[in-house]
């Protein structure tokens, strides 16, 4: 085995360790923050020849919706089409939402130079089609 | 409070039910629709939309000191299981809700009891509302309902009532279990399944849940309030929804996008 595989070899355990850490924690944080912003669902699928991330936004204001890739991540925002509260809900009825922010890592053969979104106002979902680069 | 102490807990192997109502005073339920989370949460939204818009009565939570998670949910300041069992005001129907998901150690020792419980009390149809997911799912504007029946007399009624017919495929979960299980005792188990999104909530693919279950036990269930409270049930359902997802790997849920070995 080379060094450079050898290094690759490290590389990758250490990227799918991250991974795995960021799934865990994924499950066990909250998905809204004090200050009123709310995490999106996100639905991640992998085709042979693209990605696809549909991205459910209840209350989206879609036309306030912003999608920036910069290094691999992807950073959503929406704005809500009006501000939410749940009166009753326990400690935290005082808050309230008022947009949805997400940040999502690409797989490296993501090429989002050619990203496209498509828009379901009725239901409010997106669709985010990602090719894969050919290797 | 809206409950006080059962009246009856009955113990099945490591799941308790307790009991807030006497289950066999006349008449006695006919049908046990379970709305447990799964796929696009369809079963525990139309449950709980089930529950609501029909103003059922608490009459029942399931528990597992063994088995799930040390959680209470409050309503109405009643502490509670994130199980509970209600029935309707003509005691037709007992249905289950799930607040929380199944963790993959007690689906067994869960659908047991679900279907001991069932013939305990002389339940004559168990009725599951499930999800099963479509990848094309933004696309379809009417989810399409499938069925699996446990017995053929069960397959013929739903037949009739033109839903389609599960021929072959996986399923995974407490419904898979439910249903393999109600065969072999020869319990007649129905499982409605909508088409629907995986892991993102879908109140549409519930609402058409309930369509289908409307006809099969003959009760009008007018869902446009269930529509028009979509968005609202999709924002409060995200947390559960993530939390179903990762259950639903545990579980083995991605099973169901396989071609089975013996396809004929």
């Amino acid at each position: 085995m080379s060094l450079d595989e050898f290094f690759e070899r490290i590389r990758r355990r250490m990227r799918e360790m991250f991974e795995e850490m960021e799934e865990e924690l994924a499950t066990t944080r909250t998905m809204w923050s004090p200050d009123g912003v709310l995490e999106p669902l996100v639905s991640f699928n992998a085709y042979p020849d693209r990605y696809e991330l549909v991205v459910d936004l209840p209350y989206g204001d879609l036309n306030a919706l912003s999608i920036e890739v910069r290094d691999s991540l992807l950073t959503l925002k929406c704005q809500l089409k009006r501000e939410i509260k749940f009166e009753k809900w326990g400690v935290f009825r005082e808050i309230k939402f008022r947009r949805y922010e997400t940040c999502i890592r690409l797989p490296p053969d993501a090429d989002p130079s050619d990203l496209r979104v498509e828009r379901d106002e009725n239901r409010n979902i997106i669709r985010i089609i990602i090719p894969r680069l050919r290797k | 409070m809206l409950i006080q102490r059962p009246i009856r807990s009955i113990s099945f192997d490591r799941i308790i039910i307790h009991e807030y109502y006497n289950p066999y005073e006349e008449p006695i339920p006919k049908y046990f629709v379970l709305g447990l989370p799964d796929a696009g949460l369809v079963g525990a939204i139309a449950s709980r939309y089930l529950v609501t818009s029909k103003n059922m009565k608490l009459i029942g939570e399931i528990d597992s000191p063994a088995l799930f998670p040390p959680v209470t949910v409050v309503h109405k300041h009643t502490p509670m299981s994130p199980i509970q069992l209600y029935i309707s005001d003509d005691r037709r129907m007992i249905v289950l809700v799930s607040e929380a998901p199944i963790p993959a150690p007690a689906i067994y020792p869960l659908s047991y009891a679900i279907i001991e419980y069932a013939r305990e009390i002389g339940i004559q149809y168990i009725l599951s509302l499930s999800g099963i997911a479509v990848p094309n799912r933004l696309q379809i504007t009417k989810p399409k309902l499938y069925y699996l029946a446990s017995n053929d007399k069960l397959a013929e009624e739903a037949e009739k009532l033109g839903f389609n017919k599960l021929e072959e495929g996986f399923i995974a979960g407490p419904y898979a279990v439910i249903m393999k299980e109600s065969r072999r005792r020869n319990i007649n188990n129905l499982a409605i399944f909508s088409e629907s999104f995986f892991d993102l909530p879908d109140p549409e693919a519930a609402a058409t849940a309930l369509t289908g279950l409307s006809k099969f036990v003959g009760v009008e269930i007018n869902v446009d309030k269930l529509l028009e409270e979509a968005e609202l049930l999709k924002l409060q359902t995200r947390e559960l929804m993530r939390q179903t997802k990762r259950a639903m790997t545990e579980m083995q849920k991605h099973y169901e996008k396989q071609m089975p070995l013996m396809y004929q």
